[in-house]
């Protein structure tokens, strides 16, 4: 219980605007290692975005807790390095005194923030930029001063909004090997947003699948392959073949959504999640993650990678919540066959 | 720059030149509507007098928006974070403007005399409202996404408003004393029309008495030419205090 960084259970939010009431989470339980980095995904609109901001400390659930270091962060910022969706740098301030805007708020001199920052200014990909105002730098070069600032917040874990959402599919991949490399230097325990599943894969020790709204946790991915991981990786078949597990736990969700939002999604946790699997293609390839009655039917070697993973994860779901996920799930499957 | 003053240059020309001659065409009398060149003539003609006035003038003015800005962005201050504050206030700040001040000002004389107080205190009247509207608009305006990235950091409300509400309404905060800058001057005017020993409303007095229409003219081509500086004044004070505001524009203006 308390080796886990980030620590997630139970977690449900509704947003009311007037009479109109969006479920956004319903009883999501997520844990990250200390050391580990998760990838969350999920189709657009399934609270993602909602989950971190919980765990930033600015929306407070529903219900459910959230824990960063054994420490209740509901209500209480402070506790995280968090980047939102927007890169949101502060207009006002050039680029080395949005970097160093955390650590001005820890109460840290503005002189030592500055010698803390300036080094990673190289880093990032920022060199020569520490006094330009953020309206003229690229969305890239945004993004990337966004995750320095986010970086070198001394916190015991990050939070990660889809840093390259608003990137071209070039930069995007670029990027993310480069997030690796960073992260490789730091290791703190990372939660990592995105729409993109091989993102996800590429960067994830394990990737959470979300449903359609109102989000639950439909899976979890561990993902086997060391680091660092080689652009080439996505190639891999095993790769190959977890992304293909990821898309089908998503694939269901996203095509219904319009259906499952129609007024049932506030019932039994049950109902309008499971519906539309039942008649969806693409499930064995989730199967063998679960069951491993259903190993043969795995694309080969890098399949097997992924089911010993998945084993290790059952072992290591210390605090039971990446456990809890597992085998409801597993026990709604065979119900739904037999 | 050639390029940005030249149409309104001409069209100003185009205008006194129409007055010009109208006056000669219809043989205006000069005691009802001076021809430009006679109002150029009563300037020279003026002259020696005119510092004194132009600078008490100028100096209420000036002090007046001083005082109306500091108020101003006080009052927005209060508003954009005191509920209760902004419910007492707002309408009574909003009666406060229906008031005319050719009304008030023989009061603020009849309660602060005929020094430059009462000149003051009607500038800083006329020009804490668009400061306090706009500048609240802007401490209120402040992106909610923004509020919540420092929140997530642990800044507390003074921090939050140092390092993101104040910063955000800087540029609002100049709009609204752009518009203020662009009354004081006339607003010192009225208060010393009342009754003063220095100013251009007292100039404009003692011409009027005197039937020198032109000398009129020539306080108002001052008291607009002032105007004029201290607006422009104000908006170069806002691009040095808001540069990340304008750091995009110059390279698009530039032709
Ligand atoms: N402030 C709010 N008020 C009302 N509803 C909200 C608010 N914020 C989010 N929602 C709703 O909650 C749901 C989840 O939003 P969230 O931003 O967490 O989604 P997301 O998974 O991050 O989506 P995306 O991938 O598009 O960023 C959405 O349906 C959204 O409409
Ligand atoms: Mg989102």
């Amino acid at each position: 219980m308390t080796a886990a960084a980030v620590a997630v259970r139970g977690l449900a939010h509704r947003f009311s605007r007037g009479n109109r009431v969006t479920a956004a989470l319903d009883g999501v339980d997520v844990a990250v290692a200390p050391g580990e980095l998760v990838s969350v995904v999920g189709p657009s609109g399934c609270g993602k975005s909602t989950l971190l901001k919980v765990l930033a400390g600015v929306l407070v659930p529903s219900a459910g807790t959230a824990r960063i270091g054994g420490h209740d962060v509901v209500g209480r910022p402070g506790r995280a390095a968090y980047m939102p969706q927007r890169d949101l740098l502060l207009p006002w301030r050039r680029a080395m005194e949005n970097a160093t805007l955390g650590c001005e708020l820890d109460g840290l001199p503005r002189g030592q923030a500055r010698l803390l920052a300036a080094p990673l200014f190289e880093r990032f990909g920022l060199a020569g930029f520490e006094r330009a105002w953020p309206s003229e730098l690229s969305g890239g070069m945004r993004q990337r001063l966004a995750l320095l600032r986010t970086f070198l917040l001394p916190r015991e874990a990050v939070l990660l909004d889809e840093p390259f959402g608003a990137l071209d599919a070039i930069t995007r991949r670029q990027m993310v090997d480069w997030l690796q490399d960073i992260w490789l230097d730091d290791r703190r325990a990372s939660l990592f947003v995105t729409h993109d599943v091989e993102e996800a894969l590429v960067l994830a020790d394990r990737v959470v699948v979300l449903s359609a709204r109102p989000g639950r946790v439909r899976t979890v991915v561990p993902v086997p392959f060391p680091r660092p991981r080689a652009p080439e990786l996505v190639t891999d078949l095993g790769f190959v073949a977890l992304r293909r597990t990821v898309m089908a736990a998503l694939a269901p969700y996203a095509t219904e959504e319009g259906s499952s939002e129609q007024g049932a999604s506030e019932e039994g946790a049950r109902g309008p999640g499971v519906e539309p699997m039942r008649h969806d293609g693409p499930m064995p390839h989730d199967r063998p993650m679960r069951d491993d009655g259903d190993r043969g039917r795995g694309s080969g070697d890098g399949e097997r990678g992924a089911i010993d993973q998945a084993g290790v994860d059952r072992g290591d779901g210390d605090d039971g919540r990446s456990g809890t996920g597992g085998p409801r799930r597993t026990g709604v499957g065979p119900d739904r066959r037999g | 720059m050639a390029r940005r003053w030249l149409p309104p240059g001409l069209l100003l020309a185009a205008l006194v030149g129409a007055w010009e001659g109208w006056v000669v065409l219809r043989h205006t009398p000069a005691y009802v509507l001076p021809s430009p060149g006679r109002v150029a003539g009563a300037f020279a003609d003026a002259a020696p007098l005119l510092p004194a006035h132009v600078a008490a003038t100028a100096s209420e003015a000036v002090a007046g928006l001083v005082i109306g800005a500091v108020a101003g962005a006080a009052i927005a201050v209060a508003v954009a974070s005191v509920p209760l504050v902004r419910r007492v206030l707002e309408p009574l700040l909003v009666a406060s403007q229906t008031v005319p001040m050719i009304v008030l000002a023989p009061l603020l004389v009849l309660w602060f005399g005929i020094g430059t107080t009462p000149k003051v205190v009607v500038v800083a009247l006329i020009t804490f409202f668009p400061v306090a509207v706009s500048t609240a608009a802007g401490l209120a305006g402040a992106d909610p996404e923004l509020l919540d990235l420092v929140r997530s950091m642990g800044a507390g409300p003074a921090a939050t408003l140092r390092t993101v509400r104040f910063p955000a309404a800087v540029p609002a905060f100049f709009s609204g004393l752009r518009i203020a800058a662009a009354y004081a001057v006339a607003g010192a005017v009225v208060g010393e029309l009342v009754a003063a020993e220095h100013g251009l409303g007292v100039f404009i007095n003692r011409s009027r008495s005197s039937f020198r229409v032109d000398r009129i003219f020539v306080a108002v081509v001052i008291v607009a030419a002032l105007s004029a500086l201290l607006f422009a004044l104000v908006g170069l004070a806002g691009r040095l205090a808001a540069p990340w505001h304008h750091a995009n524009r110059p390279a698009e203006e530039a032709p």
